[in-house]
């Protein structure tokens, strides 16, 4: 099927939002897009849930305030029946932006996270990029919000969550989680950018993590990282 | 004013209140009650005594001495030293060998006095102590045709009368003096823990009225986030989607055209009754309050107890904006709820408003026992009586005043000719 490799198939997204509105004023902005479609909307989480099993799409937009079942937990739901390396992948939608609530979304596996002022660039830029597992915009965001919120959870004590990567892989995992972009390790380490990319998806694959943010919480989570230093 | 009205009577304050009622109930009780109980004790111990015959009026004087203490602490000294004299006459009752100790009373008078007065009425015990002492001295020691009986003979003294009489006032005046430094003791233990009481209540007061300011900007962040995040949201999501899509399908961007359009208006509603919510001023039937009712805002504070005098100066003969005079009204309104929170109900504020063509000065001076705003740190409220002439297009300025302890509030407000004078 020749006409399939030069025209890769759209990009499938869902966008989930009790305030109809908000949805279809996405959905028009997703139609415009010749590599994105929107295949449909839902109004909480139990239709997303639901919406996310008929549909497959690759990205969910999942706001976090919802009747019936909030975000945070349909991310949960949605990501327990999904493969670690997606699809699909959510990004949590807020309207506050320094919200304990985007960290628990983003403990629950969420990709990553968009306020509700962002530019269409960043919108558009960031589910591109979730699509196919390359860092999002809001990435040096998210890690600040989960520096801010992890501390205010639990300590898991086992012995050495690191013990199945390499050393160069645990390298590379505490540059991820202090919020360093591949480029910047790339120079840290004095190595290609595409070797750090194959690091970091071998880390993330060993650890069950879906992303780089995962990294960070997973760090915090673990008591890997303080005040974001790596010890 | 809503968040006034609702933190005045805070459980602290309540509760300080009560404790300083008890505390004047005792002040004015204590003596009386020592008097009463000294007179009884007395007398029923000398009537039971056979052989002597009790001497109920010496009781007596000696008991009015101590209840009139903390009362009248001139007259009960005077008294004490009259008694001393009219024993010395022979006109009231001299103590018997087993009497004797009731003259102590004076050193019972004296501890109430240097617990309660402070300065020349706590000072003036000590000559009036010292002048008791020695007639106590003289007509205990020294035996005399009228009354043979003296120290001598009831202890079986050997020593001269006069060395007696010696001995016994300086006795009798170290035991007063003593009294009277007990009494200046619990007199500084008393202020000390008063302080502490008094500093713990204002701290938990202030906690209060904290708590109360984060609940309501906890409160307004919520609502503002309920009226106007989700209609923005919207508004950003259709207007994007809308400009996305104006090229290829200009009907459906129309259409999210018209949806902004409503959204927005739906949520210039929400914002407007969102402030008079916020502000309290949603009551839009009640009449717009006015210079006019300044003194029948004055005399409904009077009702509480505060004495309020209020003057009003100078002509208007430039009139200030419906505005302005509402910002005045408040801030008097404010100062006055302020005084009456700090200094109690029975503070004395003068409130002074002085007209003339550049505009109005306000004077609020307050004083009272309670402690006030300023002395405990950041006054509450008075951020918000700056606002108010700050908008009024004047300024405000509100200091404690150490030296008299009264607080001041000075605000201007211009009117329209004065603020282009100024300018």
């Amino acid at each position: 099927m020749p006409e399939l490799r030069t025209s890769p198939p759209s990009t499938r997204v869902l966008v989930v939002d009790d305030q109809r509105l908000f949805s279809s004023g996405m959905a028009m902005l997703l139609e415009a897009q010749p590599d994105l479609v929107c295949v449909g909307t839902a109004a909480d989480g139990r239709e997303a849930v639901e919406a996310v099993r008929r549909e497959r799409p690759d990205v969910v937009l999942m706001d976090l305030r919802m009747p019936v079942l909030g975000g945070i937990d349909a991310t949960r739901r949605i990501l327990e029946e999904a493969p670690v390396d997606g699809p699909p992948r959510v990004i949590a939608l807020t309207t506050i932006r320094r919200d304990e609530a985007v960290f628990a979304a983003l403990a629950a596996g969420a990709y990553a996270f968009l306020t509700k002022d962002a530019a269409p660039e960043v919108v558009l830029g960031t589910i591109r990029a979730a699509a196919v597992g390359a860092p999002a915009p809001t990435d040096d965001e998210a890690v600040e919000i989960v520096r801010q919120f992890a501390a205010a959870r639990g300590v898991d004590a086992s012995s050495d969550p690191l013990r199945e990567l390499t050393a160069r892989e645990a390298e590379i995992f505490h540059l991820v989680a202090r919020g360093l972009s591949n480029l910047e390790i790339a120079a840290h380490q004095f190595v290609s950018e595409a070797t750090v990319k194959s690091h970091v998806r071998s880390v993330l694959a060993k650890l069950g993590l879906r992303g780089r943010i995962q990294v960070v919480v997973f760090a915090y989570e673990h008591a890997l990282v303080q005040n974001g230093m790596t010890p | 004013m809503r968040l006034y009205r609702r933190t005045m009577q805070t459980p602290s304050r309540v509760l300080g209140r009560t404790t300083t009622r008890i505390l004047v109930v005792v002040r004015q009780l204590v003596a009386p009650l020592a008097g009463a109980l000294f007179f009884v004790l007395w007398f029923v111990a000398e009537y039971n005594r056979h052989g002597d015959h009790p001497s109920p009026e010496l009781f007596a004087l000696l008991a009015v001495v101590i209840a009139l203490s903390v009362w009248m602490p001139v007259v009960a000294m005077g008294l004490a030293v009259v008694v001393g004299v009219l024993q010395l006459v022979g006109l009231v009752a001299t103590p018997n060998e087993n009497t004797w100790p009731a003259e102590a009373a004076v050193a019972f008078a004296v501890f109430f006095i240097a617990v309660f007065h402070r300065g020349l009425t706590r000072s003036l015990a000590l000559p009036a102590l010292a002048v008791c002492s020695v007639l106590f001295g003289v007509v205990t020691g020294v035996p005399t045709d009228a009354r043979p009986s003296a120290w001598g003979s009831w202890t079986g003294s050997t020593g001269h009368p006069r060395q007696d009489a010696l001995l016994l006032a300086l006795g009798g005046f170290g035991v007063g003096v003593a009294a009277w430094l007990l009494g200046v003791l619990s007199a500084w233990i008393l202020s000390l823990v008063g302080r502490d009481v008094e500093r713990t209540g204002d701290e938990l007061d202030r906690i209060d009225v904290e708590l109360r300011l984060s609940e309501d900007r906890a409160r307004i962040s919520r609502d503002v986030h309920d009226a106007l995040a989700h209609s923005l949201a919207v508004i950003v999501s259709q207007a994007q989607g809308a400009a996305a899509l104006s090229a290829t399908r200009p009907a459906v961007a129309g259409e999210a055209l018209a949806t902004v359009t409503d959204v927005a208006r739906t949520a210039l509603v929400d914002v407007r009754s969102l402030v008079e919510r916020i502000t309290g001023d949603d009551d839009t039937t009640a009449p717009r309050v006015s210079l006019d009712d300044v003194p029948a805002l004055v005399e409904s504070m009077r009702q509480v107890g505060m004495g309020i005098t209020l003057a009003e100066t100078g002509d208007a003969a430039a009139p200030l904006t419906e505005a302005q005079e509402v910002a005045v009204y408040r801030i008097v309104q404010e100062s006055l709820t302020n005084a009456l929170k700090h200094a109690g109900s029975d503070a004395t504020v003068r409130v002074d408003m002085a007209r003339d063509d550049t505009g109005l000065r306000l004077e609020v001076e307050s004083s009272g026992a309670g402690p006030l705003v300023a002395s405990t740190g950041r006054g509450i409220g008075i951020a918000g009586m700056t606002e108010r002439a700050r908008l009024a297009g004047g300024w405000l300025s509100a200091v404690h005043e150490s030296g008299t302890g009264s607080f001041v509030v000075t605000a201007f407000v211009p009117t329209a000719r004065g603020g282009e004078q100024n300018a």
